[in-house]
């Protein structure tokens, strides 16, 4: 009997169901249209195409990145200092080694000491 | 000659993928257009009894569209309708769930608070259309108004069961994967609802 029952309850609500159903509106049945376009819309799309939908937001990922990195570079004044002095000590030291300017030293000696003792070479207004 | 220009044919029809897979993606499309033909109603009202509003049903079927095209299209027709419900479901509880962070959080600030029994959320809903629809002069029918009533006021499992097992026809291997529990489960469910169906509906049916 109960099952009788429950069986009968489960056909009256199937029918009550369907009966909703058909008689949804016209605004709903249209509103779902729409949605069922736009969805086919997508499943139309090469998937290269859905991937390409995403490119504006890898660019802009990036170039986020690559700002990111610039910016860093430039924030760090001394590590770009300290790299700017060393490779002027190297140079000082290319000149210091540099047989070429001792040799250029030793020939013109005399004519530094001449030029030191000549009166031109006294600063103006002290004689 | 003849037998030469036949397998030439052949070999270029065999030649081009991309006429293939052309086809066949215009012959998917028409295949999911009619599948969201026919279960777009359903859904919607499905979605309609869980959630009491009209926009919200329409909103969360339309997600399950868009995500059934995005993510399954390619798949075997015969997972779409298991696939479909389940997404659907799961759009359901989650504005479900929103609804109700929503109201606990409402119920901490002054002014009106909004009805218990959520039959009354938006005063709009009660004011009359000029002339009523189809739909609305059934929904002023007891007997589906009784029988709403009653399914929600299941818990949420059962009420998938039900409604999936009666009303679309799955069987228990389909619910199963619909509702993404085991069919022992749906057995469940399923039964307790129709036991506390019985004993809503007895008294007015």
């Amino acid at each position: 009997m109960s099952d009788e029952r429950e069986r009968d309850i489960e056909r009256r609500s199937r029918v009550l169901y369907d009966e909703s159903v058909n008689n949804l509106d016209m605004r709903i049945r249209s509103r779902l249209t729409q949605a069922r376009h736009a969805a086919l819309a997508i499943a139309e799309k090469p998937a290269s195409v859905r991937w390409l939908a995403w490119a504006p937001v890898y660019g802009a990922a990036a170039a986020l990145v690559l700002g990111i990195t610039l910016w860093i570079g430039h924030s760090t004044p001394d590590r770009v200092l300290a790299s700017a002095d060393s490779r002027s000590g190297f140079e000082d030291l290319e000149i210091v080694a540099s047989n070429d300017q001792l040799e250029l030293l030793q020939d013109d000696i005399e004519f530094y000491d001449w030029i030191d003792k000549s009166p031109a070479a006294e600063p103006a207004g002290s004689g | 000659m003849s037998s030469f220009a036949t397998l030439s044919n052949r070999w270029t029809q065999w030649d081009d993928p991309a006429a293939d897979a052309k086809d066949f993606a215009l012959q998917n499309s028409r295949e999911l257009d009619q599948f969201l033909a026919h279960i777009e109603r359903r859904a919607f009202r499905m979605a309609q009894v869980a959630l009491r509003n009209a926009d919200d049903a329409l909103d969360v079927v339309q997600d399950a569209m868009l995500k059934l095209a995005r993510s399954y299209a390619a798949r075997p027709s015969e997972e779409w309708r298991p696939l479909f419900f389940r997404i659907l479901q799961n759009g359901i509880r989650d504005l479900q769930r929103r609804h109700t962070v929503r109201r606990r959080f409402m119920a901490w600030l002054p002014g009106p608070k909004e009805d218990p029994d959520g039959e009354a959320q938006n005063p709009l809903d009660n004011v009359a259309d000029a002339a009523p629809t189809q739909t609305d002069v059934l929904m002023q029918d007891q007997a589906m108004h009784q029988l709403e009533k009653s399914l929600r006021a299941l818990p949420a499992r059962q009420r998938e069961a039900f409604m999936l097992r009666n009303f679309e026809g799955m069987d228990v291997a389909e619910t199963a994967a619909a509702m993404g529990c085991t069919e022992g489960s749906v057995k469940t469910h399923y039964s307790r609802a129709v036991h506390a169906l019985r004993e809503q509906l007895s008294e007015v049916w």
